[in-house]
């Protein structure tokens, strides 16, 4: 115990946590107002909204599986070379060789955890009714974070590069080759003429930016890699910052009015 | 006897069927006590020993199948008589409509539905069901898969919320209707609680379940591998990532310009602004029906009868070919479904007796005033179907609401509902008439 306190009282100690110990009101508000994570939180909330049943943590829930997915990716880019002639012989590896490879199944499940429970996330503020003014806008922030799961969720899909992960971004992506005006299979695309010649071409529609490639081959290996270890994380983790915040300046988690 | 208990033969039936027995019995002894602990304080509601007396019965139920188990190596299985009539009567029309009448019960019935009554039978009934058809080794293969594991968790998931939500909004309902303010409203729920330590212990628990459940997960089941992506050999059939598999199921119904583009791109846009259509304030911040009736039923037809359904039929119920198969099905007898492009307006000229112009006739492409001459009903019906509607439909039921919300909200959200409408509609219309296209105008690329 006496050492708990010199410990406590250190300089070092007290340069790091500034709030003395939360014992009691005032130092319970202080530990909320000056830590970084928890900063995120007002220093005191209605009853009904820390009760299980109203939220069951599915926002939360979605932030942390993030995390999870952030760490566990990061492991995985230590073992993972994005070519054609090595993504299929890391996952082998990954499985077979490298200790504690599970990362690859808490990644992978993490993912699937993650798309449901974001799904879910917005049935509850829908059936809650929190998405009605004054918290309109931060709904439509929330479906485009849910956009950014899908499309996070899709881009991960073809890193294994086995038969399973190629096929299904053939199949996905296919569709986007059909996109009116933009697709070269799209209805339409024949109209979008420049000097007489075609504008849209297998070569240069909207499919052909997806994969950079008029099929899913190593050029889109490392798009979608760079797509789903940098751009969409920081875009998602943008929105996430953008989300809480607008949760806050809303006037905090819904509740009657 | 313990040996087997301990490691039960997987033949017939998966081994973990046995455990999964074993927790339904306890879990529903253990519900049987508290419930009956608290029909024993509650001495004005004598009928509720029924509820204590239901989860009793299913934990004997539970306990009476492990006990035959135990001497015979049986548990309860469907005939093949009942295996074949399900797989015979199961298309994508019968398990549409089956669905969407389950939700509509749920949604009409819900007072009754989530009381303490039903509660036993809600949630054992539809296990039990599962139980018994998972001896079958097809099904069994069939939902074992790892990533189909996932799906089977959202819709337990989605089906476990949708039903606590309800049970939470019937009894708001209820407070409403008496003039007082919903439970989240009550004075005593009202007051400041600090965040910590009220709210910051419930996140660290609830960080802890999920690592704990998530690491069960991956340390039981592996993520698939298949052999290395080969680009010379198409795997039959192709499937999407499971979450976009409903709007490959779509493909059956719509070109790939609506169901992967034009659909899914509406309703996304529908659902960003769906805050803005009904901009009223209040009703916010509790679980409610009454509130808002026809919103919430739109927004839970949309979520669970269309993109969870159609997920779930795409991923358990096509196989080879994208041909549909019954639960029951070996997949590995590949089934071949022609369809012809049968167009209204052929139907129509049909019934009619006169021999429109047919598509794909002439070499040159045809002018605009023929195609319109030969599309002419389909064009008419999606007219009258997104302008005549909903102006005829604002001097009946949705008088109050385009009052409410102004011209322009009015028409965003009726073509938003009609648009989302639009794919069950097209379904049975394929399903049930065989009219694949409203509009076919393969010339231009443009059918609908």
């Amino acid at each position: 115990m006496r050492l708990r306190q010199r410990i406590r009282r250190s300089q070092l100690y007290r340069s790091i946590i500034r709030h003395p110990a939360p014992k009691d009101r005032r130092t319970r508000t202080a530990v909320v107002l000056t830590n970084l994570v928890l900063h995120l939180h007002p220093v005191a909330i209605s009853r009904h909204a820390v009760r299980i049943g109203y939220t069951w943590c599915l926002g939360g829930i979605a932030f942390f599986l993030m995390l999870v997915e952030t760490v566990t990716g990061v492991l995985l880019m230590l073992y993972y070379r994005p070519t054609a002639t090595h993504a299929y012989r890391d996952m082998l590896e990954l499985r077979d060789v490298v200790a504690f490879g599970m990362f690859r199944e808490i990644h992978r499940w993490g993912a699937h955890a993650m798309v449901i429970i974001v799904m879910l996330h917005m049935l509850r503020v829908f059936l809650t009714g929190s998405y009605r003014p004054p918290r309109e806008f931060n709904w439509v922030v929330g479906v485009l974070l849910l956009l950014l799961t899908f499309f996070l969720a899709f881009t991960g899909y073809l890193l294994p590069w086995d038969q399973l992960s190629m096929w299904a971004v053939t199949v996905g992506t296919n569709m986007a080759g059909a996109t009116p005006f933009l697709g070269h299979e799209g209805p339409g695309s024949t109209w979008l003429t420049a000097g007489g010649k075609p504008l849209i071409t297998p070569h240069s529609d909207i499919r052909f930016l997806l994969l950079g490639s008029t099929q899913v081959t190593e050029t889109t290996l490392n798009r979608f890699y760079v797509l789903h270890c940098i751009a969409l994380p920081l875009a998602a983790f943008a929105f996430c910052a953008l989300h809480f915040w607008r949760v806050r300046k809303d006037g905090g988690i819904s509740g009657p009015l | 006897m313990l040996y087997r208990l301990l490691f039960p033969s997987p033949q017939p039936a998966p081994a973990i069927l046995v455990w999964i027995y074993a927790i339904l019995a306890v879990i529903n002894a253990v519900a049987a006590v508290r419930t009956g602990i608290r029909w024993r304080r509650d001495a004005a509601r004598p009928r509720l020993f029924l509820v204590p007396a239901a989860f009793g019965l299913y934990s004997l139920v539970a306990a009476v199948v492990l006990g035959r188990w135990l001497f015979t190596g049986e548990l309860p299985s469907i005939p093949k008589v009942a295996r074949d009539f399900i797989d015979s009567s199961l298309n994508p029309a019968t398990v549409c409509l089956i669905w969407w009448g389950l939700l509509f019960v749920l949604l009409v019935f819900r007072r009754p539905l989530v009381s303490r009554m039903a509660r036993p039978h809600v949630f054992n009934l539809p296990a039990i069901a599962f139980l018994v058809a998972l001896t079958d080794n097809t099904f069994a293969s069939l939902v074992s898969q790892p990533d189909h594991f996932a799906i089977l968790l959202m819709v337990a998931a989605t089906l476990f919320y949708l039903y606590a939500a309800l049970s939470l909004a019937v009894r708001n309902d209820q407070h409403i209707a008496c003039g007082q303010p919903p439970v989240e409203g009550q004075h005593r729920e009202r007051e400041k609680v600090l965040v910590w330590p009220d709210l910051v212990y419930i996140e660290l628990l609830a960080m802890i379940i999920v690592t704990t459940l998530l690491l069960t997960w991956s340390l039981s089941m592996s993520a698939p591998l298949e052999q290395p992506a080969n680009p010379l050999h198409t795997p039959n059939p192709a499937k999407a990532p499971w979450y976009f598999v409903g709007l490959q199921e779509l493909l059956v119904y719509f070109d790939p310009w609506l169901a992967g583009v034009v659909i899914p791109s509406i309703l996304t846009f529908g659902l960003m602004i769906l805050p803005y259509l009904d901009h009223c304030p209040g009703g916010s911040g509790y679980y409610s029906f009454a509130t808002r009736p026809r919103t919430t039923a739109a927004f839970l037809f949309g979520f669970l009868g269309l993109w969870l359904l159609l997920i779930v039929i795409g991923v358990f119920f096509r196989g080879p070919n994208w041909a549909f198969y019954g639960p029951f099905e070996p997949r590995e007898l590949p089934k071949v479904e022609v369809t012809a492009p049968r167009p209204l307006s052929s139907c129509v000229s049909g019934l009619i007796g006169v021999s429109s112009p047919r598509p794909g006739d002439a070499a040159v492409p045809p002018s605009a005033f023929q195609v319109l001459s030969r599309e002419w009903p389909g064009l008419g019906l999606l007219l009258a179907y997104f302008v005549i509607l909903p102006l005829a439909l604002q001097r009946g039921p949705t008088h109050a609401f385009r009052r409410r919300v102004g011209t322009v909200r009015y028409y965003l959200a009726m073509f938003l509902f009609l648009f989302m409408l639009m794919i069950p509609l097209k379904i049975l219309l394929r399903e049930i008439f065989y009219v694949n296209y409203l509009v076919y105008i393969p010339e231009w690329g443009w059918s609908i």
